[in-house]
C-alpha cells in the first residue's frame, strides 16, 4: 500500500501534572477524511495542534507522505513549505480574520507570499467561486460579512495555499444549524473536487457523520475507540463512546440518566487529574 | 388558575431607531408556572432580545409596543425601582458563557452571595443559602473559596445556576446555556435545570438555536423567524409533524446519527436583512412553498386542525399537516 497522507505515532504532550496528549496514534490515507472527537479536556484540539505545528509534543512524530515535520522550521522557505503541507480552519470566523484587510487582499496577501511568480488575479475568482462568494464580497471587510461567510473566506484562504491537510478545528460550531449545513456540503463538495484531506475536531457527533470516513473517540488524552465512522456511531465498542452517543438530545432523551452514567463510567476508573 | 404565569408576553412589537422594520413584530409567549418552554431561532431572529424583555434589557432607543408581564407586573411600564427588585429576586438569567458572567479575580462565593448581600441579607445568612444552593446543583462548599479559573466550564454553569436561583425566582431564563459546553456536560446540566424546574416550580424559558435540544426538554416550543414567531405548539408535535417550511428546512438542515449520510439540504439563501422592509411572509425568499400571495401578504398565525396548541403562520401549512406531503428543499 502506498504511503499516508498524514501518519501520526505516539504522540504525548503534557501541561503540568495533565497529560493532555497520551500516547496518541493514527493515519489519514490520501484524500481522506478522519474525525477526532470527544468532551471538552479530551485533548482533541491539542492533537490537531501539534498536526498544525502551534504546539510542539513532547514525544512522538507526525509524518506527511513520510516525511516527518519538524518541530521547528528554520527559515523562512521552510516555514512557507510548511504552511503549504496543513492549514487550519478555527472555530471563530469572527476572529480568525483581520477586521482591517478585505477579502480580496487577503487572499491575494497569502497568494504573492506562497506564489511570488504567480497572477493572484484569476486564483483569488476561482477560490471566491470554489467557496461560493460572490465578486461583492471580495471587496468587502470582514464585518460586513455573515458568519457564514466569513468561515467561507476562513476556508478559501486556507484552501489557497493548497495545502494536502486541512484541519477543521470545531469549524462548524459557531455556525446557525442553516448555514452550517450549507458549510458542510461546501467542504464536501471540495473533498470532491480537490485531492485535500481532512482532520476534522468536533464534539458534534452529528456533524462526524456528516463528513468523516473514519473517527477517533478521545478521553483525557488516550484514544479510546478508533474505526470507521459508520461502525463506530452504529456499534461503539467503549463505554465512553456510548455514553457520547447517548448524550445527543433526540425525543426520549433522558439527561439524568447520562449523568449518572458518567458518574459511574468516572469513578472506577481513577483518573482524578481534570474530571468536571 | 389563580396563579399568573411566570412570563406572558403579549404582541410584543419593539422597534429600534432608523430600522425599516421592527425587530421584534407581534411576539405572544406564556410560561406557566414550573413550565419550561423553548424560543428556537438563528443568529438575528430575536429569540435572545425577546428573552432579555423579560428582564426589560432593551437596547438604547427601542420602543416597544404590547405587554410584558413577569408575574403579573408590566416590565415595560414599570419604574426603575421595580425593574430593579425584578431583577434581583424574580427573574434570573443564565447566559452562554459562564466564563463571562464571572469576575474572574473574584471568588466563587463573592459572586454568589453579592446579590444577596446588597440586598440587605446577613453574610452568613447569604452563605448558608449559597451552600444549599451549591449542594442542589452537586457541588460542595469548597468552591466557595474557589476562583472561577479553578474549576472546569461545566463547573462554573452550574455556579451560574446556582446564583440564578439566590433570589427564589419565577422565572428563569436560560440564553444558550448549555452551548459552550460539550454533550455529555450538556446533558449534566439540563439534568439539572430539569430537576430544579420540578423542585422550585420555576418557570423556565429556554433559548435555543438546537431544534431537538428544545423538543427533548421543553413542554412547549417556539420556532423565531427575522422577528417573527412563525410556529409554535407542544414540543413533540412541532419536532414530528412541523406546520411550518421554516421549522421542516430547520430540522431537514439539521445533521443527525439516525438520518441518512450524505449531502444535508441546506437552506438556500440567507435571513431578511433587518435595514430592507419586509412585506408578506419573512420566509418566502427561501422558501420550496412560496407563492405570490405569501409575498405579498403576512401570514396570521393558525391553529392546525385537530390539535389546538399548534399554531403556524404560514399560508400553505395545511399542506404541509398532510402526512403526505413531502417537502423538496
Amino acid at each position: 500500500m502506498s504511503e499516508p497522507l498524514l501518519s501520526v505515532t505516539g504522540l504525548s504532550r503534557a501541561f503540568g501534572a495533565v497529560r493532555a496528549v497520551d500516547d496518541v496514534s493514527f493515519t489519514l490515507p490520501e484524500g481522506g477524511s478522519l474525525g477526532i472527537v470527544g468532551g471538552s479536556g479530551s485533548g482533541k484540539t491539542t492533537t490537531a495542534r501539534i498536526v498544525v505545528g502551534l504546539e510542539r509534543a513532547d514525544e512522538g512524530e507526525v509524518r506527511l507522505r513520510g516525511r516527518v515535520r519538524p518541530a521547528r522550521a528554520r527559515g523562512r522557505a521552510e516555514r512557507l513549505a510548511r504552511a503549504r503541507e496543513v492549514q487550519m480552519v478555527f472555530q471563530d470566523p469572527y476572529l480568525s480574520l483581520d477586521p482591517r484587510t478585505t477579502v480580496d487582499r487577503m487572499l491575494r496577501e497569502t497568494l504573492r507570499l506562497h506564489f511570488p511568480d504567480r497572477d493572484p488575479a484569476p486564483r483569488v475568482r476561482e477560490l471566491l467561486d470554489q467557496v461560493g462568494l460572490g465578486t461583492r464580497a471580495a471587496g468587502a471587510l470582514p464585518k460586513a460579512l455573515s458568519g457564514g461567510q466569513r468561515q467561507r473566506v476562513a476556508i478559501a484562504r486556507a484552501l489557497a495555499v493548497e495545502p494536502a491537510v486541512l484541519v477543521l478545528d470545531e469549524a462548524v460550531a459557531a455556525l446557525d444549524v442553516s448555514v452550517q449545513a450549507q458549510i458542510l456540503n461546501l467542504l464536501a463538495d471540495i473533498r470532491e473536487q480537490t485531492p485535500v484531506g481532512y482532520l476534522f475536531i468536533t464534539h458534534d457527533l452529528g456533524v462526524v457523520r456528516c463528513v468523516t470516513d473514519e473517527v477517533l473517540v478521545m478521553r483525557h488524552g488516550r484514544v479510546v475507540e478508533a474505526g470507521a465512522t459508520a461502525r463506530v456511531l452504529a456499534a461503539p465498542h467503549h463505554p465512553y463512546t456510548r455514553l457520547l452517543l447517548d448524550s445527543v438530545p433526540r425525543p426520549g432523551w433522558n439527561p439524568a440518566r447520562i449523568a449518572a452514567a458518567r458518574q459511574e463510567l468516572s469513578s472506577p476508573q481513577a483518573t482524578p487529574t481534570q474530571e468536571a | 388558575m389563580t396563579t399568573p404565569p411566570a412570563l406572558e408576553i403579549r404582541g410584543l412589537r419593539l422597534t429600534l431607531p432608523g430600522a425599516a422594520r421592527p425587530v421584534l413584530d407581534g411576539v405572544d409567549l406564556t410560561v406557566g408556572p414550573g413550565e419550561t418552554v423553548a424560543l428556537v431561532g438563528e443568529s438575528g431572529s430575536g429569540k435572545s432580545l425577546t428573552s432579555r424583555g423579560a428582564l426589560g434589557l432593551l437596547p438604547a432607543g427601542a420602543v416597544t409596543e404590547g405587554a410584558v408581564l413577569v408575574d403579573g407586573e408590566d416590565v415595560l411600564t414599570a419604574p426603575p425601582d421595580r425593574l430593579r427588585a425584578l431583577r434581583t429576586g424574580r427573574v434570573a438569567m443564565v447566559f452562554q458563557d459562564p466564563r463571562a458572567t464571572l469576575n474572574p479575580l473574584r471568588r466563587i462565593g463573592d459572586f454568589l452571595t453579592e446579590g444577596a448581600r446588597a440586598a440587605g441579607v446577613e453574610p452568613a445568612a447569604a452563605t448558608d443559602r449559597a451552600t444549599g444552593l451549591l449542594r442542589a446543583v452537586g457541588l460542595d462548599a469548597s468552591v466557595l473559596a474557589a476562583y472561577p479559573g479553578q474549576v472546569s466550564g461545566g463547573m462554573l454553569q452550574r455556579v451560574v445556576i446556582a446564583a440564578a436561583l439566590m433570589g427564589d425566582p419565577v422565572l428563569l431564563l436560560a440564553d444558550e446555556p448549555t452551548t459552550a459546553l460539550d454533550v455529555i456536560t450538556q446533558a449534566e446540566v439540563i439534568a439539572l435545570l430539569v430537576r430544579l424546574r420540578e423542585s422550585f416550580r420555576t418557570g423556565l424559558l429556554f433559548v435555543t438555536h438546537d431544534l431537538d435540544l428544545a423538543a427533548a426538554v421543553s413542554d412547549r416550543v417556539h420556532v423565531m423567524y427575522a422577528g417573527r414567531i412563525v410556529e409554535s405548539g407542544p414540543a413533540e408535535d412541532v419536532f414530528a409533524r412541523p406546520l411550518h417550511p421554516y421549522t421542516t428546512a430547520l430540522l431537514a438542515s439539521t445533521p443527525r446519527l439516525t438520518a441518512p449520510g450524505g449531502r444535508l439540504s441546506a437552506i438556500p439563501g440567507r435571513p431578511p436583512d433587518p435595514r430592507t422592509p419586509l412585506t408578506g411572509c419573512a420566509f418566502a425568499a427561501r422558501c420550496p412553498l412560496a407563492t405570490d400571495t405569501c409575498r405579498e401578504t403576512p401570514p396570521e398565525a393558525r391553529r392546525a386542525p385537530g390539535r389546538p396548541d399548534h399554531h403556524a403562520a404560514c399560508h400553505h401549512s395545511a399542506r404541509l399537516a398532510d402526512e403526505g406531503a413531502v417537502l423538496d428543499v
